[in-house]
């Protein structure tokens, strides 16, 4: 140590310095990805009728902090503004999400119930409406939210353009972004059809910082009647009614 | 021969039925979540709500289902112990819960054994001894909240 120069202590002591010093307390805000991300929106809110065929994976955190991460897919079918149908499978629950301009219903299969509610006359307000009233997000509800009011981009605090990635075999832009609850990242499609191909959210306000991914396989031409956004209940399904989980929670709390 | 063979293969029988049936009847190990990953960036309700009704949930019905459930499946090297979000049928599940007295609100999981399905009005219900039940179903899981006789 006493052989060590003291000129290359004060150096390496003067770059710690301004290295400290010149870190921002605030992560940037690279305005190239926000522009990505609104003209990413844009485009979405342009197409008419799409399939996306998503598998994603969630973390669920037990109380001992060891997360246990479940995967599934969503099959989601939009013919805007009037029709929607999504079914998702994972190992826990099995869910058809019909939706035909009129009436909303939830069915699932394994335990044959279903529940039918009166809609409003969008796939938007149909959203907010299940948010508002149940506490209930659609899957994958980003893809209809990007591009309208309810994208909320001043709620980022940091936003970083990382580079092109490839996507299952499509070559992408990767961004980064930060907000108080998550941190989130999205890879969107580079060319002329900028769609969304993957997205992962990381919850920062349980310690273990639990994830939610998604991977998407887009149909810009699917195919269907109008027979696929309404439901006719089996033989032998329940009715049953729609949980609304923002007041037992009140009842519970 | 044959017929303790025979023997022998129906204990076994009744014994993995008995694993299986507890397993998803759940509570094995007594993990119990505390969150989940957000699902969507643009949501307006971001609280854990959901969370808290199902710690609630487990109160009510886990403390005889989990001594019940722990011999057969730990044993087996299981641990089918986690998340409140899978869907069980009724019947599936009777053996691993002993009914308890439950007030008009409570939600639970699962249900008590001996309920019967009754509709009315249209919608169903489940009957448990005096106690009915209302299925209710949501993105990620079904549960049923204890109600006066519709």
């Amino acid at each position: 140590m006493n052989k060590v120069p003291k000129i290359v202590v004060a150096l390496l002591a003067s770059l710690f310095v301004t290295t400290a010093f010149s870190q921002p307390d605030e992560p940037a805000i690279d305005p190239g990805a926000i522009a990505a991300l609104e003209k990413m929106g844009g485009y979405l809110r342009t197409l008419k009728a799409f399939r996306v065929q998503a598998i994603t994976t969630n973390d669920t955190v037990l109380e001992d902090g060891q997360k246990i991460q479940h995967e599934g897919t969503a099959d989601i079918l939009a013919n805007v503004p009037k029709g929607l149908r999504i079914h998702t499978d994972n190992d826990r629950h099995e869910r058809l999400f019909l939706y035909d301009g009129k009436a909303f219903t939830l069915w699932g299969q394994r335990m044959d119930y279903y529940a039918t509610v009166d809609a409003p006359d969008t796939i938007g307000k149909l959203a907010d409406m299940l948010e508002e009233k149940y506490g209930m997000d659609l899957p994958e509800i980003d893809l209809f939210r990007w591009g309208t009011a309810k994208m909320d981009t001043t709620a980022i605090i940091g936003a970083m353009d990382v580079g092109p990635a490839v996507i299952n075999g499509t070559t992408c832009q990767h961004y980064a972004f930060r907000q108080d609850d998550i941190d989130w990242q999205i890879w969107i499609q580079k060319g002329d059809y900028p769609l969304p191909r993957k997205v992962v959210i990381t919850t920062k306000t349980d310690d273990a910082r639990p994830q939610h991914t998604a991977e998407y396989q887009w149909d810009l031409a699917p195919s269907f009647n109008d027979a696929a956004f309404t439901f006719d209940p089996p033989k032998g399904a329940l009715r049953v009614v729609l949980e609304d989980t923002l007041s037992s929670d009140d009842a519970n709390e | 021969m044959k017929r303790i063979f025979l023997a022998f293969l129906s204990v076994s029988l009744l014994v993995f039925i008995v694993a299986e049936v507890n397993a998803r009847g759940r509570g094995g190990g007594g993990h119990h979540e505390r969150s989940q990953a957000r699902s969507s960036i643009n949501s307006g309700h971001h609280s854990n709500h959901s969370n808290a009704y199902r710690n609630n949930g487990n109160r009510n019905v886990n403390i005889n289902s989990n001594r019940n459930v722990n011999v057969n499946v730990n044993n087996r090297g299981y641990h089918h112990g986690c998340c409140y979000h899978d869907d069980y049928h009724p019947l599936a599940i009777a053996a691993a819960v002993t009914a308890t007295a439950i007030v008009v609100g409570s939600i639970v999981h699962s249900l008590p054994p001996s309920c019967q399905t009754v509709i009315s009005n249209g919608f169903a219900y489940q009957q448990c001894g005096d106690t009915w039940y209302q299925p209710q179903i949501s993105g990620s899981s079904t549960t049923y909240i204890v109600v006066n006789a519709p």
